[in-house]
């Protein structure tokens, strides 16, 4: 996908978001830095718009500068559970401009509150196919939410990825990651939040531990109109 | 004959229940609590088992959130909303109600009487020579309070708050309606004042103790800022 077709990606939910009317339109620009093999600069856009009280579309591009991961997410939430549907565009974009891969999944996602509001365990089961294999992630996040002056959360974020080499391939025999790691996120006045996250991504599809750290730390503005 | 003693005791019972809901206080008052850690000016809303206190000045509550919070005594559960950012916490009251039931108080009238903003009142004192605390606790039966909004003070004074709680439970349920309290330490400080007045009975719409249209729950609108997705 080139620029052309993100910007053609955001106006199409610019427009799907004002021809909604069940709800304000949101957007939402990241900037910040992110390392797993070294340090790239972060750009993400997004643009989300309720349909109904409970089901919301967003269109999220992500450009890493080394990865563009375009993705479109319809999501229905239930008193039990958010369900969600996505499509997605993901091609390298440095050292030089790759095949793009489409994709298509789904996941479902699920919190238990504890002490009231203070805290949570959120849990997750994220599936998507490039139509050339298979990747599942199980994600274990308990959080702290501190309502301190400028609201903070605090949190550990357990991953297991597993992704398979082939299609038609039945049993998990690809690359499969096992990433564990602290997050925090504060709102900083107004639209304004800063948010950060580290930790240690294990490859465990030698039979090895073998792996390295990962980070991310950005700057959000988010906006309702 | 048998009709007619039915419908006398429906009648009865209506008349009761009516007399019964006029006594119970449902209404708005001015509610003054100043102690160590903070100074509160606020209007409070009870209705039921509901209690709101609307801060005049920006009152800051769990560390520092500006906004108001809504107290449920059927339900035990404080909810703290923030206008600002339009989001709301909900926290279990179980760790103030707790203690407070659990707590052994000794108290007694101590045979002062006063008038406190037109309502006639009575002293209650701390009757525990082992207490290091002076506390004083005047209430009035102009108004029978339907839930003990002196639950919270210890918050921010954890023992003289605790007596003062305890000792509210059990006046409110007597009927006598807190309306002025000082708590002093061993040193003679004081470390609790509080004073209500303009107690003002009228009918609530529901309303009042509903979170507003729009606002979220502080952890959906922190993964909102984060843009947080599977």
């Amino acid at each position: 996908m080139n620029r052309r077709s993100l910007l053609g990606l955001l106006a199409l939910a610019l427009c799907l978001g004002l021809a909604g009317s069940a709800g304000a339109l949101d957007a939402g620009i990241d900037v910040g830095a992110q390392w797993k093999s070294g340090p790239w600069p972060l750009l993400a856009v997004s643009l989300g718009q309720s349909l109904t009280d409970d089901v919301y579309l967003s269109i999220d591009a992500n450009e890493s500068l080394a990865v563009l991961d375009a993705r479109a997410t319809a999501s229905w939430t239930t008193p039990l559970a958010t369900v969600g549907a996505q499509v997605g565009w993901e091609q390298t974009t440095y050292p030089a401009v790759g095949t793009g891969r489409l994709d298509v999944g789904g996941y479902v996602s699920a919190s238990l509150p504890l002490m009231g509001d203070l805290a949570e365990v959120a849990t997750s089961l994220q599936y998507k196919t490039d139509l050339v294999g298979h990747s599942l992630t199980v994600k274990i996040s308990p959080t702290l939410y501190l309502p301190l002056a400028n609201p903070v959360m605090v949190g550990l974020v357990v991953a297991q990825n597993l992704v398979t080499s082939g299609y038609s391939g039945t049993s998990w025999t690809g690359p499969s990651a096992l990433s564990v790691g602290p997050q925090a996120t504060i709102s900083l006045a107004s639209e304004w939040a800063v948010s950060a996250s580290a930790g240690y991504a294990f490859d465990l599809s030698g039979g090895s531990f073998a792996g390295g750290p990962y980070g991310n730390a950005k700057l959000s503005w988010s906006h309702g109109f | 004959m048998k009709t007619f003693s039915r419908a006398l005791a429906l009648a009865f019972l209506a008349l009761f229940g009516a007399s019964v809901a006029a006594e119970t206080f449902e209404g708005t008052l001015d509610l003054w609590i100043a102690t160590v850690a903070q100074n509160t000016n606020a209007t409070g809303y009870m209705k039921g088992p509901h209690f709101k206190i609307l801060p005049k000045t920006a009152l800051k509550m769990d560390g520092g959130v500006e906004g108001y919070p809504m107290l449920n005594f059927e339900t035990l559960k404080m909810t703290l909303v923030a206008p600002t950012d339009k989001y709301f916490l909900d926290l279990p009251m179980a760790s103030l109600q707790t203690p407070i039931d659990k707590a052994v108080v000794k108290y007694k009238k101590s045979g002062k009487t006063d008038t406190l903003g037109g309502h006639p009142a009575e002293e209650w004192v701390l009757d525990d020579p082992a207490s290091p605390y002076s506390i004083n606790l005047w209430t009035t039966k102009d108004f029978a309070p339907s839930v003990n909004f002196l639950i919270s003070v210890q918050k921010s004074v954890p023992n003289e708050g605790l007596i003062l709680g305890r000792m509210g439970k059990d006046l409110v349920a007597q009927g006598y309606f807190p309306i002025k309290a000082e708590a002093k330490d061993a040193k003679g400080t004081v470390t609790v004042a509080m004073l209500v007045s303009n107690i003002t009975p009228k009918k609530l719409d529901d309303k009042e103790f509903v979170i507003p249209d729009g606002f979220i729950k502080m952890s959906e609108f922190l993964k909102k800022k984060k843009g947080a997705k599977p």
